[in-house]
């Protein structure tokens, strides 16, 4: 009972001195206040990133635990490590041995086996795709397009011949470019191709073999991908969802491929740079004219015709021509060439400004989208891939594209669409390991060479050695004529037996556990028990196995904290000063306090009270203030501003949630550091005898 | 004005711990203070470092040539005629180089990389030898001692090539091995070329990772192009800030000379294949850039860190001002009677408000005079410390592998200076409430 009334009557004198000093109590208060404020807004949006990071980063390929082999010379970083290149994460040989050990370890919900790598993707070249069509319109026997392919013929032969002019400017290797030459030369003589009406194979051949090679090959482009054992996948990775095309039917070969890498770079580029502007338009909210960055789109934009041109025949480009005239875009000249005069409409209409832009995207896709390949590769395909063996030798592998796939709700996260999907099978080719079946070609053709043994690292020699053709080669950035490269081709089957996804080699394994929360636990007990079974495996949290985009969100955690950190020292040592000077004002009034019979720990009570008080209302008033904000941010969304902050959002949008539980506990942390600081102001307050108080001249 | 400072620096001294208190708080304020610029000023300058060394000279004169249609090559043809120019149009150039540039795997005895290969001639690029530093063999090798290997000069001979020490750690070589560096093409064919270690060099900040250097010709001849091509002309200028000025002047005098110029697209050369490759031309177009375009893609690290640390900065000026404002306020409080007895023998309000003002400038300016002398103190140690960093994603964004940071004696001087007038700010309401008291009641009043 007594002791109550104590309490009541500190909190009393404390308010009471709180009010007192209003102007000192509004800017601790304020401080206070200001840190809770902080600490919530900070805390929950760092949550809020981190957790569509881990959803982005667990929900699509990596898992919650990869495991690799502990003889790896890099750090397995899936999205991608401080060097390019593969890294070398050593392998893991025998899958079967560690899922029968990994299957049996509490909250192992699955183990996936996943190969990483990356290699080239195959661009097809112009005239390959014109003498297809060629070939088709003589297999019909329709003169009428027959003459159409010709004559399209006859025009990309007198571009090569241009282009082989320009490429005198910069090669060393003029006898290659004459002897170029020369077979153009031999393909447009009036004998050639005016008399070609028939299938007539020596021509065909001649043009396949001499002169589609001249026209060469696009820019590279990488393609980063992961094999593993699809149905798995599918199964374990529950946001994992085909949008075009079909899934790899189970023991089938095949790749599944990203969207966002397609959008990203296999589309006609008008059609890339159309979408971006779409997206900082609508989105980001700008203007055309209002963005440097957007005018410079905009201006690269109205040059991306040819392409769009090459990809028309003759009666697209007619139609297309009529359409964008009923739209109001005539040509210059109308009397003109269907090329030139399609020129100059696509021109005209690839000039965009803020008041055009929202009509002509929309023109785009209903108009020019569906008449053109708007990408390089779509389901039905066959794609050839090309990966570099470590000694520098080029394995080559063509594989049907099945589908295109995304991962729902991280349809725009750049680390969820880094990877494309293929078969395990697959992997193990481009990687070097033969398949069964491949092993056993290979055996029968040791024998038949006579060779005994071989080591397998010299495997690949070695069937280069008695396999290989030298194929022709063609270039494609500086190089004029390349030294001859001998292509390693596998010859696999379309199928594979489903055991080989039990067994084999991979690379690495993800991990899906039942219970994410007891990540760390779980992970520790993969530990023992490789350690137990002596298996050579390390196990990796998702963090640290994405590389260094897992890290990123790490500096960044750091950062905010480390800066949270500075600010509440900094605060607190203005406070705690504040209140020893404060106390100095007040010896008489503490003097005469203990006089009349206060306690010591009166003294320090009042004191501490008086902190807790400011803290408490000051945070409290921080914390409403900043949950008031996500509230509302919550419902509008932050923008993410450039592509450095969509990544970390995982999305064009982060929505936050109103996080109560940091919402509470600031304010009482905060109070709680409030008053420990103050302990020593009250204490040294406490110290103050009465009589020496008194005594005070002032 | 010398009374006003004697009493003011008296009225300090009197209050010893009031002054002592409120002067560690802001000592400590200005160290963190110091340390933050150090760091977002040290990473900015290595970024221009790492820029300037590796991969652009504060002005570029780079382009495409575009022999087929459908592709682009980073390629300039007629190379004497291109530097000539370029020296004419910027004679106050301190040094202007030309360097081809290309793409392959550097195939090592452990592993391989992906790196860019820059094509040097070695008379040339004495600013680049000069800003480099060998590595000593334990930069590189597990068990390496401190010699340093190799010799940069070595690199005037063909089929040699500089690596720097974390892509030696990586690949597992020493200076005198040889490894195989592949160019690598989706069209299927490879050159290769087989290169000695000439030199390995320290990194420069972690860039250093993605570039290797070999002798120009050496670049010739895996892409078979001429001795008359170049790859990019860099022009390097006393003064990095009159870059843009000097890119505009090359784009107007260059388009006089007859050259076809790209639009300005503040972006590295690696980024822009695709979008010249979908243009319709044939031939060669310029594409001028500054430094800064050419590492435009870890830019955002400096603005980022620039906004948190202004962001860390504002929020703890606030706090101190709050906290000056405070102080001053007791200060002025407990002094009332004094503020009353000068005002009565005649202190004009000015005096009064200079005097208390000038108190807390002075405290402030003591106090951040500790504070850096401390933050300055504690970064040398950390300097000399060197501390290895071991997070990747630290080194990308500190742009460094050891921990250490610049500090300049400017930064010393404004941080003195702006918590001089934060002080002096935060002092100047109670200031004004104390001055314009009047004489009687300051002196009636008991407390």
């Amino acid at each position: 009972m007594k002791i109550n009334q104590t309490y009541k009557l500190i909190l009393k004198v404390a308010a009471r001195n709180l009010w007192l000093f209003r102007l000192r109590t509004f800017i601790i208060g304020s401080l206070l206040g200001f840190g809770a404020f902080l600490a919530v807004l900070g805390l929950s949006l760092l949550r809020d990133v981190e957790t569509s990071m881990r959803a982005s980063i667990t929900g699509s390929v990596v898992g919650d635990i990869q495991i690799h082999s502990s003889q790896a010379k890099d750090d397995l970083a899936v999205f991608g490590g401080g060097f390019m290149g593969r890294a070398d994460i050593g392998t893991i040989p025998d899958l079967a041995a560690v899922r029968d050990v990994v299957m049996k370890v509490q909250n192992v919900d699955a183990m996936i086996p996943m190969g990483l790598d990356m290699v080239f993707l195959g661009r097809g070249n112009e005239l390959d795709d014109t003498l297809e069509a060629l070939r088709n319109a003589l297999k019909s026997n329709d003169q009428i397009i027959v003459k159409d392919r010709v004559d399209q013929l006859k025009f990309q032969l007198s571009q090569l011949k241009s282009e082989i002019e320009q490429q005198r400017k910069l090669t060393t290797q003029t006898d290659e470019l004459d002897e170029q030459w020369a077979a153009i030369a031999q393909a447009e003589a009036p004998d050639f191709l005016d008399t070609l009406t028939t299938v007539d194979e020596s021509k065909l051949q001649f043009l396949d073999t001499k002169i589609a090679p001249i026209s060469g090959e696009k820019t590279p482009v990488y393609l980063n991908y992961v094999g593993t054992d699809i149905t798995l996948f599918q199964q374990k990775f529950p946001k994992f969802t085909v949008v075009e095309g079909e899934m790899i039917p189970n023991g089938n070969r095949g790749i599944l491929i990203s969207r966002k890498f397609r959008e990203d770079f296999l589309k006609v580029m008008a059609a890339r740079i159309f979408d971006r502007l779409n997206k900082r338009l609508t989105k980001g909210g700008m203007t055309i004219s209002g963005d440097p960055e957007n005018k410079r789109l905009a201006a690269d934009l109205a040059r991306q015709h040819a392409q769009v041109m090459a990809q028309l025949d003759r009666q697209e480009a007619t139609e297309l021509s009529q359409r964008l005239s009923e739209y109001g875009l005539e040509p210059e000249n109308k009397d003109a060439e269907l090329i030139d005069k399609l020129t100059s409409q696509l021109k005209s209409f690839l000039q965009v400004d803020d008041d055009k832009f929202t009509e002509r995207y929309k023109l785009f896709y209903e108009e020019i989208a569906p008449r053109i390949k708007l990408y390089e590769i779509s389901p039905g395909e066959t794609i050839t891939l090309r990966s570099y063996t470590k000694s520098g030798y080029i394995k080559s592998l063509p594989l049907k594209v099945y589908g295109v796939y995304t991962f729902t709700g991280l349809e725009d996260s750049d680390l969820a669409g880094a990877m494309n999907i293929l078969d395990l099978v697959s992997f193990r080719e481009l990687f070097g390991q033969m398949s069964e079946a491949s092993k056993k070609e290979l055996d029968d053709m040791r024998a038949a060479a006579g060779i005994k043994e071989l080591d397998t690292a010299n495997l690949e020699e070695s069937l280069f050695g008695v396999n290989a053709a030298p194929v022709e080669s063609t270039n494609t950035t500086a190089a004029v004529g390349a030294a001859p490269t001998i292509e390693v081709k596998p010859v696999i089957d379309e199928t594979f037996d489903l055991r080989e996804n039990d067994s084999g080699l991979a690379l690495n394994a993800a991990i899906i556990l039942k219970d994410p929360r007891k990540l760390r636990r779980t992970i520790k007990d993969l530990e023992k028990t490789f350690k137990q079974n002596n298996m050579d495996l390390k196990v990796v949290d998702w963090q640290t196995a994405a590389g260094i985009a897992g890290q990123f969100v790490v500096f960044v955690r750091m950062a905010l904290i480390f800066s949270l950190i500075v600010i509440f020292i900094v605060a607190l040592v203005i406070i705690n000063n504040s209140i020893v000077v404060g106390t100095l004002n007040r010896t008489r009034e503490i003097g005469t306090m203990r006089a009349i019979g206060a306690q010591k720990s009166f003294v320090v009570g009042l004191f501490l009270a008086e902190t807790g008080l400011t803290g408490l209302l000051g945070s409290i008033f921080g914390s409403i203030v900043a949950l008031m904000i996500l509230f509302w941010l919550s419902i509008k969304g932050i923008p993410a501003a450039n592509d450095v902050v969509s990544f970390l959002f995982s999305g064009p949008r982060l929505y936050p949630k109103m996080r109560w539980d940091i919402g509470i506990t600031a304010p009482i942390v905060v109070t709680i550091i409030a008053v420990v600081a103050s302990i020593y102001a009250a204490r040294h307050a406490a110290q103050i005898q009465p009589a020496e108080a008194m005594q005070e001249k002032e | 004005m010398r009374t006003v400072l004697t009493i003011a620096f008296r009225n300090l001294v009197q209050a010893k711990r009031r002054t002592l208190l409120l002067a560690l708080a802001i000592a400590m304020v200005a160290a963190l203070f110091l340390f933050l610029r150090s760091v977002s000023s040290s990473i900015s300058e290595r970024m221009v470092e790492s820029a300037t060394t590796l991969s652009a000279g504060h002005v570029n004169v780079g382009g495409f040539f575009k022999f087929r249609r459908r592709s682009a090559a980073p390629l300039l043809h007629e190379r004497e005629r291109l530097l000539k120019e370029v020296k004419e149009i910027v004679p106050e150039a301190v040094s202007i180089i030309d360097r081809h540039r290309g793409w392959g795997r550097l195939i090592g005895p452990s592993t391989s990389i992906n790196v860019g290969v820059n094509g040097i001639q070695y008379d040339q690029e004495e600013r680049f030898f000069k800003s480099l530093r060998m590595a000593r063999e334990s930069e590189y090798k597990k068990d390496g001692g401190s010699e340093v290997f190799g010799d940069f000069a070595e690199l005037a001979k063909p089929n040699t090539v500089l690596l720097f020490a974390a892509q030696a750690k990586k690949l597992g070589v020493s200076v005198g091995d040889v490894m195989t560096f592949v160019t690598e093409a989706s069209g299927g064919q490879a050159n290769s070329a087989d290169l000695r270690v000439a030199a390995i060099a320290s990194d420069v900040g972690f860039m250093s990772n993605w570039s290797i250097f070999v002798p120009m010709e050496t670049v010739l001849d895996l892409y078979r192009i001429s001795p008359s091509t170049t790859g990019v002309v860099m022009v390097y200028l006393n003064d990095a800030s009159a870059a843009t000025a000097v890119m505009e002047r090359l784009r107007t005098d260059l388009k006089a000379k007859g050259h076809d110029i790209m639009d300005h697209d503040p972006n590295p050369f690696f980024f822009k294949f695709e979008k010249v490759a979908g243009e319709d031309w044939l031939g060669q177009k310029l594409d001028l850039t500054i430094w800064s375009d050419e590492i435009s893609f870890v830019l955002w690290i400096t603005s980022a860190l620039n906004l948190v640390s202004f962001f860390v900065v504002t929020v703890l000026s606030i706090i101190i001002v709050g906290g000056i404002i405070n102080a001053m306020w007791m200060s002025v409080r407990e002094r009332t009677k004094e503020i009353g007895t000068i005002r009565a023998i005649g202190a004009k309000k000015r005096f009064v408000l200079a005097m208390f003002v000038f108190e807390a400038i002075m405290l402030g300016v003591l106090a951040s005079l500790v504070g850096t002398a401390f933050g300055v103190t504690s970064l040398f140690i950390l300097n000399s410390i060197a501390l290895p960093i071991t997070s990747e994603g630290l080194r990308l964004v500190l742009m460094a592998n050891t921990l250490q940071f610049n500090i300049h004696a400017g930064q010393v001087f404004t941080t003195v200076l702006l918590f001089g007038c934060i002080t002096g700010l935060g002092a100047l309401y109670p200031s004004i409430k104390a001055a314009r008291m009047k004489p009687v009641d300051a002196l009636m009043q008991t407390k």
